[in-house]
């Protein structure tokens, strides 16, 4: 594919820097063309043999962790049981061009959700997606925060929720409209937080149906680990479940594929600890933060900052998430 | 009066895109051209129907402004209250909130109200 030149040179030297010296990128499509993230299909050609693999290039404005946490993390990650995509190379400034990138190689399965959804034929397929997916975050749960990377950022061990609602608060106020429906979520999570958990831990903070690989019906890798950070465990639990991410198949809360009862069990098996008080907090507060996550890509549009149509049309879905939270609050 | 109607042209472009542009096209152009043929769609209900008025007049109300008062002064005004984090404001305000915001979904995503909760 000769659209980027610039990026094939740019991967190339990154391999160079990280021990592949006679490594030559070659690229062969692009997988995604995300509003963070540029995911190119590469194959890396080093003498006789052709390795194919994914590179993942950051183009966005909205804070991340960086490239090199992020891959450190993923290792960490596949020490604990996860399934992950094996990084060759991460960087936070390509050469060349500047921005964070990691190659990872190529692991089998579909990403795109409604595919997903179509190639499970049976509810008990489904099921054990979920029961798979709640292994996997009790394997990222399972990560000894003290070894996770220092970039990442973290909840306020003493009061997780207070701070998270006060970051929350910030984001709605430097939107350019006003959202009383996410300021009563606001509210209402002041007013109910959650049992603690034993201990914060290491979350992915994105594993959702979009960013999982499912090969044949089962988990092949969890993607996209750049909102990884230190919180209660039950957030990734409650963003898995979010209507928003079940597309369309609204009763299977899991990802549109699963039931709760098979995500708990799974998670409970592989030594998560289950706390419905917290599940229902986070389904709440993520919720929330997509509708605000929603408003600030149509907001960036309005600004000038974007001329994506994709980041406009952000802005006119806010009101899903806004009904998803006032049926969250207010069942 | 100008025929046809902007919400018809609007109809007219949304067929053209899906019917026309979308087989002809692939990736993020493909893409693209979906999305902006469901914009055109939520904006021709938009301009049918902009806001709930009944909702909106009642918000007014209970925030003692005037019966005149401007419904996006209403909305900002509201959510300036519930900063303050008052709980009584917050649930007497949800229902009409709820309105609101099912107004705006049957505009952005009629389907989405009939799904489950």
């Amino acid at each position: 594919m000769s659209t980027y030149p610039d990026h094939a040179a740019a991967l190339t030297a990154l391999l160079t820097e990280c021990g592949m010296p006679d490594a030559r990128v070659e690229i062969t499509g692009a997988a995604s063309l995300g509003a963070q993230r540029i995911t190119l299909l590469i194959d890396i050609h080093d003498g006789d043999v052709v390795t194919p693999a994914v590179a993942q290039i950051s183009t966005g404005v909205l804070g991340a962790v960086a490239a090199t946490d992020e891959a450190a993390l993923i290792r960490l990650a596949a020490e604990s049981g996860v399934p992950v995509p094996t990084v060759l190379a991460a960087t936070n400034h390509l050469p060349g061009a500047g921005q964070p990138a990691i190659v990872s190689a190529r692991v089998d399965g579909e990403s795109i959700p409604r595919r997903i959804l179509r190639g499970l034929s049976h509810q008990s397929d489904g099921d054990a997606l979920a029961a798979e997916c709640g292994s996997a975050l009790a394997g990222i749960h399972r990560i000894d925060p003290t070894n996770a990377p220092s970039g990442l950022p973290a909840l306020d061990a003493h009061d997780p929720y207070a701070s998270w609602c006060n970051q929350l608060e910030s984001d709605l106020g430097r939107l350019p409209v006003p959202h009383p429906a996410i300021r009563l979520g606001l509210n209402w999570l002041r007013r109910n937080k959650p049992s603690r958990p034993d201990a914060l831990t290491v979350v992915h903070g994105d594993l959702r149906n979009g960013n999982i690989l499912v090969h044949r019906g089962h988990l092949s890798a969890v993607l996209d680990w750049e909102l990884a950070h230190i919180s209660d465990p039950m957030e990734d639990l409650g963003y898995l479940c979010l209507r928003t991410w079940r597309f369309g198949n609204d009763s299977r809360v899991c990802g549109g594929f699963g039931s709760l009862e098979a995500l708990i069990n799974g998670y409970e098996s592989a030594g998560g600890t289950w706390r419905p008080d917290a599940f229902h907090w986070w389904m709440t507060a993520r919720t929330a933060w997509w509708a605000v996550g929603l408003a600030m890509q149509g907001a960036a549009f309005s600004a000038g900052l974007t001329d994506s149509i994709v980041l406009a049309a952000s802005g006119r879905r806010v009101p899903e998430l806004e009904y998803d939270l006032l049926n969250l609050i207010d069942p | 009066m100008i025929d046809p109607s902007a919400a018809a042209l609007l109809d007219a472009v949304a067929n053209a895109l899906t019917n026309q542009v979308v087989p002809a096209s692939t990736g993020s152009a493909q893409h693209s051209a979906r999305v902006a043929a469901n914009l055109c769609r939520i904006i021709a209900r938009e301009l049918e129907s902009p806001r709930d008025p009944v909702a909106t007049a009642e918000i007014g109300r209970l925030l003692g402004l005037p019966p005149d008062a401007d419904p996006d002064e209403a909305w900002s005004a509201l959510d300036k209250a519930l900063q303050t984090g008052d709980a009584e404001l917050a649930e007497v305000s949800l229902p009409l909130v709820r309105a609101v915001v099912e107004h705006e979904l049957s505009i952005t995503k009629p389907t989405y109200l009939d799904g489950a909760r």
